[in-house]
């Protein structure tokens, strides 16, 4: 909740709903929580538009609302703005579904990206429509197989229903909705959904409206990222190990615990003998637990020895170990390895006095307190004033620790990311703004020719609309399209970082 | 250390007033302190280090291209909000290119159970009581109709305008010819006899302009004796 989360925020929301919307939204994001009227008054808009928009937020999930504590009979809307942060990382949650489930699965939680929050019978047929276009030649597309992948997805918990309104409330709906109902999945009856892929205006009898579980996407990017980092520590064996050790976890234990159940040794040799891919595991898992086990980086522990051995999974503290690295690494990155150096003395004493620095660090006194004091000014070192009062006579001393508090660190990173992110959001529109002729030309040029090709028109007409592209505009065209994929591909990177970030807030918030 | 610059402005360094020490911040006796920053930070601040080139790969490429479709999705869907439509002065030319992107990709369904009742569609009540813009033929109909109207009164006005006139001017006639004092009151009763009955009539087709017009005439003819011949 900064200005510049405000501003990443508004830009987020102005890149996918426009002008309008974003006008609403950064007015909500500004209070708590705000009635219509109010908005209405603030952002000087007409108040069926500011209905329109506050219909579409409701609907994406990004605005919430509850029953005003002046007036009963009046609700008050609420940004959401984590939900709004979710916005670049919507890609990852199609490609991840893709790779784990395949391409039905894909399109199925693109159309629920899409349109927010849809019933499932209208998701079913879109997605299987689409799926006929991209699969022409492929004749075994159908809506049974659709339904049953979203039935699939359902199980795995990757959609949930979404709550329904209580019947008794009719001013302001409250919406609830038992956990154990949460996954249930609809009973979509063949026949129904086949009539109304052919048009059929009336909508199923059992249908429900459903949303993704973010939750879900986000237990198994995290997953992900401690596997890929034990593998990049010790080696592939020892992160398909993770993994299994993960599955096992959750057999007893809640996903986002911080500290897992103990898990029994024979349990994970079961697991990884059923897996067959790499023998070498297998063969020497007792080396592979114990390596994990004595780690600085506590991923596992073990804890008892009852029944072979017992582990758990400090989910927390990898967490921990792993922004400490991440904040090494910005650190090292921003400024220079010897702030680097420095910064990991610090850590390691702990509390530090800028004399010791320069001793331990072995740099020069003048470039060690440059380096120190150039972190403490960008919030990445913290200073604890120590006096010593107990003499009345002659000069009281005091002495300047250095100190490092990570929390306040990992959200000073959050911020520069949210930053990065605004700036790389600005620069692409600017670039698109800047060549926006050139790109209108193009397009024109490529949907003639393509009409032309259709038509059966004959090459050398074609050939002569193409060259209507001087060569130094291609070349152009070619600048700004790499410009704008790296700056893509940046925002997706920050946006890596500021969820290992995110997830160690969470983590340290729930002790 | 506290009292040090209090007194005397630093007597003893010579070092204006600090709190402290400055030789703690490790500048040596006979340094001078770097000056007072007067300007904010350059709002682009010189690129110290370079950063690490990114790894692209099919991968990227594959979530760029989903990216791509799916801000282009919303930007024709109707979840993107077009600023309402401002009240055109005149036609342009260039209005032609900014056409608003239509919301091609269908309309959304609401279930509007889980809106507050302030936002379910009874708003567009409201909207229905705004005038709905007349059709193309009607609006030329209507368009003749108001020019009728506006050519009436226009007349309306002249032509008290110029009874006025006609009034003024005939005083001025009193004053100098008296003679014919009571044929001129003869006229005016006349007049507005004129007058009463075209109200009756309750059209204002054969206005008195043209009775007037008579002596008007004359008097222009007056005029034009008077004035130059161009």
């Amino acid at each position: 909740m900064s200005v510049d989360c405000g501003i990443l925020c508004s830009k987020i929301i102005l890149e996918h709903f426009g002008g309008v919307v974003k006008t609403v939204a950064h007015d909500l994001f500004k209070v708590s929580s705000k009635t219509l009227s109010n908005i209405v008054a603030t952002t000087k808009l007409q108040r069926s538009q500011v209905i329109e928009c506050l219909r579409i937020l409701v609907r994406y999930g990004l605005v919430t609302y509850k029953v005003s504590l002046q007036n009963p009979k009046i609700p008050e809307y609420s940004l959401s703005y984590e939900k709004v942060l979710l916005f670049p990382r919507y890609v990852r949650y199609m490609l991840l579904v893709k790779t784990l489930y395949g391409d039905e699965a894909e399109l199925l939680i693109e159309e629920l990206l899409r349109s927010g929050s849809e019933k499932a019978s209208s998701i079913i047929v879109r997605a299987t429509t689409r799926l006929k276009e991209i699969k022409k030649e492929e004749k075994n597309v159908s809506l049974n197989i659709v339904r049953d992948k979203l039935i699939l997805l359902m199980n795995k918990q990757f959609v949930m229903r979404c709550p329904e309104p209580l019947p008794g409330c009719k001013e302001i709906p409250q919406l609830i909705i038992k956990q154990e109902d949460l996954f249930m999945s609809p009973s979509l009856s063949l026949k129904e959904l086949t009539q109304m892929e052919e048009g059929h205006p009336e909508v199923p009898a059992n249908d429900v409206t459903l949303r993704v579980n973010f939750d879900r996407f986000h237990q198994e990017f995290r997953d992900n990222i401690m596997i890929s980092a034990i593998k990049r520590r010790i080696d592939d064996n020892a992160g398909e190990l993770m993994r299994v050790i993960l599955q096992q976890m959750y057999i007893r234990t809640e996903a986002w615990e911080p500290i897992s159940n103990p898990i029994p040794v024979v349990e994970i040799r079961n697991a990884v003998h059923k897996v067959k891919t790499n023998p070498r595991l297998a063969q020497h898992l007792d080396q592979y637990l114990k390596v994990l086990d004595e780690d600085s980086s506590n991923f596992i522990t073990k804890v008892a020895d009852s029944g072979g051995g017992q582990y758990v999974v400090n989910i927390r503290e990898a967490f921990i170990q792993l922004s400490w690295a991440a904040v090494e690494n910005i650190v090292e990155e921003r400024f220079g390895s010897k702030a680097a150096r420095v910064f990991r003395l610090i850590k390691s004493k702990h509390f530090i006095e800028q004399e010791q620095i320069q001793q331990y660090a072995l740099i020069p006194a003048k470039e060690a307190k440059l380096i120190t004091y150039r972190l403490l000014e960008e919030c990445f070192i913290q200073i604890q004033e120590l006096r010593k009062s107990m003499s009345s006579a002659g000069p009281n001393k005091t002495f300047f620790l250095f100190h490092i508090d990570i929390d306040q660190v990992v959200k000073k990173c959050l911020e520069i990311c949210y930053k990065a992110l605004t700036n790389s959001m600005v620069r692409r529109q600017h670039e698109r703004d800047e060549h926006k002729r050139l790109i209108e030309k193009q397009q024109r040029i490529e949907s003639l020719t393509a009409n032309l090709r259709e038509q059966g028109a004959p090459a050398d007409q074609i050939d002569e609309l193409e060259e209507l592209l001087t060569p130094l505009e291609n070349e152009a065209l070619e600048r700004v399209r790499i410009m704008i994929a790296r700056l893509g591909e940046a925002e997706l990177r920050v946006d890596d970082n500021m969820f290992l970030l995110q997830l160690y807030l969470m983590y340290s918030n729930c002790k | 250390m506290a009292g040090r610059g209090r007194g005397g402005g630093g007597r003893g360094r010579g070092r204006g007033a600090m709190s402290f020490n400055v030789e703690q911040l490790g500048f040596g006796a006979g340094e001078a302190l770097p000056g007072p920053v007067l300007q904010p930070p350059p709002l682009y601040p010189p690129l110290e280090r370079r950063p690490v080139p990114l790894k692209s790969g099919s991968e990227v490429e594959y979530l760029l291209a989903l990216k791509r479709d799916y801000v282009e999705f919303l930007k024709y869907s109707p979840a993107y909000v077009l600023p309402a439509a401002k009240v055109k002065d005149i036609e342009r030319y260039s209005d032609y290119k900014n056409v608003e992107t239509p919301n091609k990709n269908g309309a959304l369904d609401y279930d509007w159970k889980r809106f507050p009742m302030e936002l379910r569609p009874v708003a567009s009540v409201v909207k229905k009581k705004r005038p709905p813009p007349p059709p193309q033929i009607k609006g030329k109909s209507s368009k003749k109709v108001r020019f009728a109207e506006d050519v009436s009164t226009k007349l309306d006005e002249l032509e008290k305008l110029e009874e006025q006139g006609d009034v003024e001017e005939k005083s001025e006639e009193n004053k100098e010819e008296e003679k014919e004092e009571g044929e001129q009151q003869e006229g005016e009763l006349e007049e507005e006899e004129d007058q009463d009955e075209e109200m009756d009539d309750g059209t204002d087709y054969v206005n008195n302009y043209f009775d007037n017009g008579e002596s008007y005439l004359d008097e222009e003819d007056d005029n034009l004796d008077d004035g130059p011949v161009y």
